[in-house]
C-alpha cells in the first residue's frame, strides 16, 4: 500500500505532507531546498523543457512572456488560456506541470515509496468549475510508476487549518471558530463548530467567505509605496521613475519584505533607499505602517461581516478566532481582531496549517483503506462520503462539511426567469437533491437542463447574481415517452464539491449519468497533451 | 473440562481480584507518572518518590521501573523478600497470584491459547493505556539522528541570518562607492550619509541580536563574554531500550506462573521504557537549550565578536570623517568609511563561513544570478552572457545564500 499524501496548491507557495510511519506530520522538502515550492511555471523557448519553483522565477526574470505565476487566480475560468511559446495552456494545464513537480519532489523524499493518492486544498469559495478544473489538474500527473495520480479529494483550505487546529487540541472542546486565514495571494474567513467530547469528535463547516485577490503582496506593495514617496518628496526624485526602474525594483522587493518582518518583532524598522546617487533614511513606524495598509485590513472585516450577516449570525456565537497563513504574523491582525471582536486569538502553525490538515484526511483515508471490507473500494472514506481524518494515535475524527455554492436550475416564476435552487448553500456535503420533472410533449426527444450556481441562501436566486455552469446540458429520454412522463433529475454534490447530475426515466426506470458540456468547452484540457510530453526539468 | 464463569486468569480469590485490579490502576498511574500506591501491604506504605523507591530485582535481569527512574543514583539495594516492605505492586499481584492459582499438573483450568488469548488481550490494553507504541522507539532514534545532524551543522544554519542582514549592508556600501564616482553630492549631503553609515550598522546589529545594554553586548539577550571560550557540557548518552521477553509457555502450572511471570516483566520493561521516552525528550529539550545559548556563540563566536569590534571601529571613523569633511576630501573622507566597512564585513562573512563570488563574465545561472533587467542584443554569442554585476553572490556550505544581482544579455533577432 502506498502513501497518501496532502498537496496544498496555494497561489504563490505549494506545499507537500504526509502522516509519516511515526505518526508525525511530515513535510516533504523541495529539491531546491525549503518547505514550499513557488506556484511558478517557466517553459524555455528553445526546448520547451518546463521548470517549476524558484528556478522558473529566475528564468521568467529574463523571459517573463514565458512565465506563468498565479494561475490558481483562473481556475475554472471557462474562457481563460494563456499562450506561452506559441502554445495554448489551461490554467489546470499549468495546475497539472506545479502538481508534478511537487510529486516528483515527493517521491524523492519517501524514497522509493509510492504515492497512492492525494488530497489537494483549494479556496472554499472555489465553485464547481474551479474544483473540477484542480482534479482535472490532479489526475493528469503521471506518477513515476507510469500511474496517474489517484486524487482523492478536493478539500477546503479552511477546514483543513481548521483540522490541522482541532486535531492538535487533545482535551475536549465544544466551540464555534472563526478561521481567518491571510495567505500571500489569498484571502479566506470560515466559521466551524468544533465539538470533541469523550469518544465524539466532530467539526462542521457553517459558512465561508474569501477574496481570491487579496493577501500579503498587497501589505508589501503598500509599504513600498509609502517609502517611495517619502524619498521621493525628500530627494525630489520622480516616484514613478523608480518605481519603474529595475534595480529599483529589486531593492524594494528585498528589502520591503525585511521591514515588514521586522516589524512583527520591532516597533520601528529603518530603511535607506538610494537612487541615482541621492540617499535617504526612512524610518518605518509599526502605527505608520498599520496605518498605509488599514484599507486592505478593513476589506477583511467586511468580508466577514458580510458572511456573518447572510448567515445572521453575530460575532456572540464566535469563541475563539483562529489565526492561519503566513500574513497573519502581522500584529495588526491579531490587534485588529481582538479590538474588533474582543474574542481570544489563536495561531496553529500558520505557513502549514493547511498542509498538515490535508495530511490528516489523507490519513484518514488511508486508515480507513486497511479496514475496507473485501470487494469494497478501500479509497472511500469511511463514514458515507464525509471526512475522516487519522491522529497520531489512530483515533478518527469525522467531519462535517458543508456546500459553499447553491446549485440550481432556470425556471419560470410569476412570469420572470429564477434561478430555483436544488442543493442549497450550507448543506452538508455529499449532498444529493432531487428533482422531478415531466415531457412538455410527446415523443420529446432530450431535456434540456440550464444549471446555474450562485451564492444564494434562499431557494430562489436570480439570473443576475447567479453563474451558468454548462453549455448544453442535455438529458437524452428513451423514445416514446408520452407527454407528462416523469424525469426525476438529481443533483450530487460529492465530498469535492464537484456536481454531477443523473437522470432517471422514471417510466422505464433506465437511469443515466449526464454528461454536460461546460461553458468553454473542454477548456481543462487544453495544452494538456502538450503537459504530457513536457520534460520537467 | 468445566469452567468458571467469568474467569480471570489473574484471580481466583476475592481478594487477589482486588489485588489485581489495584495492579491495572497504578500501572496506568506510572504511565502519567503519579507514581505507585501500594495498597498491598498497609495503607501508610507509598512510594514516595522515585528515589525512594526500592524493588526487587526480578531473575530476568529487568529492573523494576523505579530503578530506572534512579538511574543517576547508587543502585537500589536488592533487600530479601520479607523485608522488602515497598514492594512493587505487581509482585504484590503475583504473590496473590501464587495462592491463588490452583496448581493442576495434569489438567490446566483453561486451555494454553485461552490463557494467552487472554493475557495477551490484557497486554494490548495496558499498551493502549499507557499510549505507548513500538514507533515511539524509532522517533527517539530519529530525534537522535537530527540532533547529530544539528550538532554538525547548527552553528553554519543560525549564522545564516546574521550573513544575509550583513550581506545587504555590505552591498548598500559597494552600491554607495560606485555612485561616489557617478554623482556629485554637496558637504552636507555626504556629511550626512557618511552618518547613516553608523546608525544603519548599529540597526544590523540590533535586528542580528546583537545588543549593547549599557554595560556589556549581549546576544539573544545572553551576555557575551571574550575572555575565553565557553565550552559546551552534553547530557549523558540516552540509554538503549529494553527488549521484550518473549517465553515459550508449558501446558501446565509452572509453565503457566512463568508465563505470566514473562508477561509482567513485559509490562514492566514497557512502562520502563515509558519512562525512558520521557527522560530522552526531556534530556532532547535540554541539549536544544543547551545549542541555542551556547552552542551558537561557541560556533560564531569569533564573527560576532568582529561585527562588534567593527561597531566601535566605526563609531570612531564615523565621527572623526564627518567632522573633517570638505569640499575637497568629501569622497575621500566617504570611501574611507565605506571601505573599511566593505572590507570589515567581508572578514566577518569569510569567518562565518561565506564566500564571495563575482559572476561577471559568466551565464546566467538561475542559482548564483537574480535578474534586474535584461539587455537585448542581435549577438547571438552575448545570449544569457551577463552584462552587468550590481551585488556580488555569496555562497555558504555550497548554498547560495544571497545571489548577485545582475543585468543579463537577451538575444532577438534583428527585424
Amino acid at each position: 500500500m502506498g502513501k497518501k499524501i496532502g498537496i496544498d496548491l496555494g497561489t504563490t507557495y505549494s506545499c507537500v505532507s504526509y502522516i509519516d510511519d511515526t505518526g508525525n506530520i511530515a513535510i516533504v522538502e523541495a529539491a531546491e531546498g525549503g518547505n514550499t515550492t513557488p506556484s511558478v511555471v517557466y517553459f524555455d523557448p528553445d526546448t520547451n523543457e518546463a521548470v517549476v519553483g524558484s528556478t522558473a522565477r529566475q528564468e521568467g526574470a529574463l523571459h517573463p512572456e514565458s512565465m506563468v505565476e498565479r494561475v490558481k487566480n483562473y481556475m475554472g475560468d471557462p474562457y481563460y488560456t494563456m499562450n506561452i511559446n506559441g502554445n495554448e495552456y489551461s490554467p489546470a494545464a499549468i495546475s497539472s506541470l506545479i502538481l508534478k513537480k511537487l510529486i516528483t519532489d515527493t517521491e524523492n523524499w519517501l524514497g522509493g515509496e509510492e504515492i497512492e493518492g492525494a488530497i489537494i486544498t483549494c479556496p472554499a469559495y472555489f465553485g464547481d468549475a474551479a474544483r473540477e478544473a484542480t482534479r482535472v489538474a490532479g489526475e493528469n500527473v503521471t506518477l513515476s510508476n507510469g500511474e496517474k495520480l489517484k486524487v482523492l479529494q478536493i478539500l477546503d483550505e479552511p477546514v483543513a487549518a481548521a483540522l490541522a487546529y482541532g486535531n492538535s487540541k487533545r482535551e475536549d472542546m465544544q466551540k464555534r471558530v472563526l478561521v481567518y486565514d491571510l495567505g500571500g495571494g489569498t484571502f479566506d474567513v470560515t466559521v466551524m463548530d468544533l465539538n470533541f467530547v469523550g469518544d465524539n469528535r466532530s467539526m462542521e463547516v457553517i459558512t465561508t467567505n474569501g477574496n481570491h485577490q487579496l493577501g500579503g503582496k498587497d501589505w508589501d506593495t503598500a509599504l513600498a509605496t509609502y517609502v517611495v514617496n517619502q524619498f521621493c518628496s525628500a530627494t525630489g526624485a520622480d516616484p514613478e521613475e523608480v518605481m519603474n526602474d529595475p534595480e529599483q525594483i529589486q531593492w524594494y522587493s528585498e528589502n520591503i519584505e525585511k521591514a515588514k518582518r521586522t516589524l512583527t518583532n520591532k516597533e520601528t524598522v529603518s530603511l535607506t533607499p538610494n537612487f541615482n546617487g541621492a540617499r535617504e533614511k526612512i524610518e518605518i513606524t509599526r502605527e505608520i505602517f498599520d496605518q498605509e495598509t488599514e484599507s486592505l485590513l478593513n476589506q477583511t472585516i467586511i468580508l466577514i461581516e458580510d458572511m456573518m450577516a447572510k448567515k445572521q449570525l453575530t460575532m456572540d456565537c464566535i469563541d475563539e478566532i483562529i489565526l492561519v497563513g503566513g500574513s497573519t504574523r502581522m500584529p495588526q491582525v491579531k490587534k485588529r481582531l481582538e479590538d474588533e471582536y474582543h474574542k481570544p486569538i489563536v495561531s496553529y502553525d500558520p505557513d502549514k496549517a493547511v498542509a498538515t490538515g490535508a495530511a490528516l484526511v489523507a490519513a484518514g483515508l488511508q486508515a480507513s483503506s486497511t479496514t475496507a471490507a473485501p470487494g469494497e473500494d478501500p479509497v472511500q472514506p469511511v463514514s458515507g462520503g464525509s471526512i475522516v481524518i487519522g491522529g497520531e494515535t489512530g483515533e478518527q475524527t469525522e467531519i462535517i462539511v458543508k456546500c459553499t455554492k447553491s446549485y440550481g436550475l432556470l425556471a419560470l416564476a410569476n412570469g420572470q426567469d429564477i434561478i430555483a435552487n436544488i442543493i442549497m448553500k450550507d448543506s452538508e456535503k455529499p449532498a444529493v437533491e432531487t428533482r422531478r420533472f415531466g415531457t412538455s410533449a410527446e415523443n420529446q426527444i432530450n431535456l434540456n437542463l440550464r444549471v446555474y450556481e450562485n451564492d444564494s441562501v434562499t431557494a430562489d436566486a436570480t439570473v443576475e447574481e447567479s453563474t451558468e455552469l454548462y453549455e448544453n446540458c442535455i438529458v437524452e429520454l428513451t423514445p416514446g415517452l408520452p407527454a407528462g412522463a416523469p424525469i426525476d433529475i438529481t443533483f450530487n454534490l460529492d465530498a469535492s464539491g464537484i456536481l454531477v447530475i443523473t437522470a432517471l426515466d422514471v417510466t422505464n426506470n433506465i437511469s443515466k449519468v449526464v454528461q454536460p458540456v461546460r461553458i468553454g468547452g473542454d477548456i481543462n484540457n487544453v495544452g494538456m497533451d502538450a503537459i504530457q510530453g513536457t520534460l520537467l526539468r | 473440562m468445566e469452567y468458571e464463569e467469568n474467569f480471570n486468569p489473574w484471580s481466583v480469590t476475592e481478594e487477589s481480584v482486588e489485588q489485581n485490579n489495584i495492579c491495572e490502576n497504578d500501572a496506568r498511574k506510572e504511565a502519567q507518572n503519579v507514581g505507585c500506591v501500594s495498597e498491598a501491604k498497609s495503607e501508610e506504605v507509598v512510594h514516595e518518590t522515585p528515589a525512594n523507591a526500592q524493588c526487587e530485582e526480578n531473575s530476568q535481569g529487568t529492573n523494576c521501573q523505579n530503578e530506572v527512574m534512579n538511574e543517576n543514583q547508587a543502585p537500589a539495594q536488592a533487600a530479601a523478600p520479607e523485608q522488602n516492605v515497598e514492594m512493587c505492586q505487581c509482585e504484590a499481584a503475583e504473590a496473590s497470584n501464587e495462592e491463588a492459582v490452583p496448581v493442576q499438573e495434569e489438567k490446566p483450568i483453561v486451555s494454553f491459547d485461552e490463557y494467552k488469548e487472554l493475557t495477551n488481550a490484557h497486554f494490548q490494553n495496558l499498551r493502549s493505556l499507557i499510549k505507548y507504541t513500538k514507533t515511539k522507539d524509532e522517533t527517539i532514534f530519529k530525534m537522535n539522528g537530527e540532533l547529530q545532524k544539528y550538532r554538525e551543522g547548527y552553528c553554519t544554519k543560525a549564522f545564516k541570518s546574521i550573513a544575509t542582514l550583513v550581506i545587504s549592508y555590505r552591498e548598500d556600501c559597494r552600491k554607495a562607492l560606485e555612485d561616489l564616482e557617478k554623482y556629485d553630492n554637496d558637504v552636507q549631503k555626504v556629511q550626512k550619509y557618511i552618518y547613516f553609515l553608523v546608525d544603519d550598522y548599529n540597526e544590523l546589529l540590533s535586528n542580528a541580536g546583537i545588543e549593547n545594554d549599557g554595560e556589556m553586548w549581549r546576544f539573544n539577550g545572553k551576555a557575551l563574554s571574550f575572555n575565553g571560550r565557553k565550552y559546551v557540557k552534553f547530557p549523558p548518552a540516552f540509554q538503549d531500550a529494553p527488549e521484550l521477553v518473549e517465553n515459550e509457555v508449558e501446558l501446565d502450572g509452572e509453565g503457566l506462573k512463568e508465563y505470566l511471570k514473562s508477561f509482567e516483566q513485559n509490562v514492566k520493561a514497557l512502562l520502563a521504557n515509558n519512562e525512558m521516552l520521557d527522560k530522552s525528550l526531556n534530556e532532547y529539550l535540554k541539549l536544544s537549550l543547551a545549542i541555542e545559548n551556547d552552542v551558537i556563540l561557541t560556533g560564531f563566536y569569533p564573527a560576532l565578536k568582529k561585527m562588534i569590534s567593527v561597531a566601535d571601529k566605526i563609531a570612531e571613523l564615523v565621527e572623526a570623517s564627518a567632522k573633517s569633511v570638505t569640499e575637497e576630501n568629501k569622497n575621500d573622507k566617504y570611501a574611507l568609511c565605506l571601505n573599511y566597512l566593505i572590507d570589515s564585513l567581508e572578514d566577518v562573512l569569510l569567518i562565518g563561513g561565506v564566500s564571495i563570488y563575482t559572476t561577471v563574465d559568466e551565464t546566467f545561472d538561475t542559482r548564483k544570478n537574480r535578474l534586474v533587467k535584461a539587455i537585448v542584443t542581435t549577438d547571438k554569442s552575448l545570449d544569457r552572457m551577463i552584462a552587468k554585476q550590481y551585488t556580488e553572490c555569496y555562497i555558504m556550505n555550497d548554498a547560495v545564500i544571497y545571489p548577485a544581482k545582475v543585468d543579463v544579455y537577451k538575444y532577438q533577432e534583428q527585424n
